[in-house]
């Protein structure tokens, strides 16, 4: 049941991306004494954790290359991450700054599993 | 139920591409103590702070930090835009190095790996280079190592498979450089680092350039 909620709300962050209700949001900072980093793009650790998991999913051990290609703050501690496959295909993943990979939607997933199923399958445990 | 989460995922695959502003942004930035304000970190302002501390800012400085990855140790990962890599020392830590990276159109990313490395390299700069700048049609058949050489004191070569991809993690004599964008795409380190890194890096590593919104990919 956690494992559901959790990836509903990976799914709700996926959606305000469509919404456009992310605009407002303040960027995140990591400062250094005179030197500052103003990002709304994820770290490469959450990165890496959503390109794992989307790898698992297709293919033995990871096999495949995934590579995530862009990704966007979504809330404080929560994260949307772009994906790439080898194999051309493009993902969506949200992670939160656990690196709790919360929901992947790509077109392999919509084309094999009926939406129902989705949320479950998609969750971290 | 299931075309309803297509047409969602659709239309965030097209906000995301053909609206790049919906997507994350980054920039670093230096305090500027004559405007009261914060600037981009650009070449002037690293040039400045490199002569007046006779280094880079702490944040591109060598250091282990916490790094929480599935990737084995060895595999090198290159975060393009806070300008970092990090040579994974366990499946928590890292090593992290300031880098310099390309400039606009030349942002790649990717998945290589190392097939070769060098002690002070020569120097063969790529066709398409000559083209954009002649005054380097003398190195056509090669630029020896040396503290001029582009290249500095190390360098790794990275393939997408057996095929060199042209691009290099390599010193550069020109260390102020470092935490921007201004190579044609490889990836710079002070030297001092780059021999750091050489040494720890076992040939066939893996090689991971991260992103946002890349040019060009690689290795894919």
């Amino acid at each position: 049941m956690v494992g559901t909620a959790l990836a509903k709300r990976g799914v709700l962050a996926i959606l305000v991306v469509v919404a456009g209700c992310a605009g407002g949001e303040k960027a995140q900072y990591q400062q250094d004494h005179m030197l500052r980093s103003i990002y709304e793009t994820a770290p490469v650790t959450l990165q890496l954790a959503c390109a794992n998991r989307t790898a698992l999913r297709h293919g033995q051990g990871g096999a495949r290359k995934v590579l995530p290609i862009a990704s966007r703050r979504m809330e404080n501690d929560l994260y949307v991450i772009m994906l790439v496959t080898s194999e051309g295909r493009r993902a969506l993943c949200s992670v939160d700054t656990a690196g709790n990979v919360l929901s992947i939607v790509d077109d392999e997933t919509l084309k094999s599993e009926p939406a129902s199923s989705l949320e479950g399958k998609n969750a971290t445990p | 139920m299931s075309s309803k989460l297509r047409v969602i995922y659709l239309a965030l695959l097209a906000t995301m591409v053909l609206f790049p502003s919906t997507v994350g942004a980054f920039q670093t930035q230096i305090y500027d103590h004559e405007r009261h304000r914060w600037v981009p970190y650009d070449l002037s302002h690293a040039r400045d702070y490199f002569n007046r501390y006779n280094r880079v800012p702490d944040m591109f400085s060598r250091q282990i930090v916490a790094f929480e990855t599935s990737e084995e140790p060895g595999t090198i990962i290159i975060d393009t835009d806070r300008h970092f890599l990090y040579y994974v020392f366990s499946h928590f830590s890292a090593i992290r190095y300031g880098i310099g990276v390309g400039r606009g159109g030349f942002g790649w990313a990717g998945i290589l790996h190392v097939r070769r490395k060098a002690r002070w390299p020569k120097w063969t700069p790529p066709k398409e280079m000559i083209e954009r700048d002649e005054r380097l049609a003398k190195y056509a058949n090669g630029m020896p190592g040396g503290m001029d050489n582009p290249l500095g004191a190390r360098a790794l070569y990275l393939f997408d498979g057996h095929k060199d991809s042209l691009y290099r993690i390599h010193g550069t004599n020109e260390a102020w450089t470092i935490g921007l964008n201004l190579s044609s795409g490889c990836i710079r380190m002070a030297n001092d680092d780059i021999v750091d890194l050489y040494e720890r890096t076992q040939l066939g590593a893996k090689v991971i350039v991260l992103m946002n919104k890349p040019a060009l990919l690689k290795g894919m």
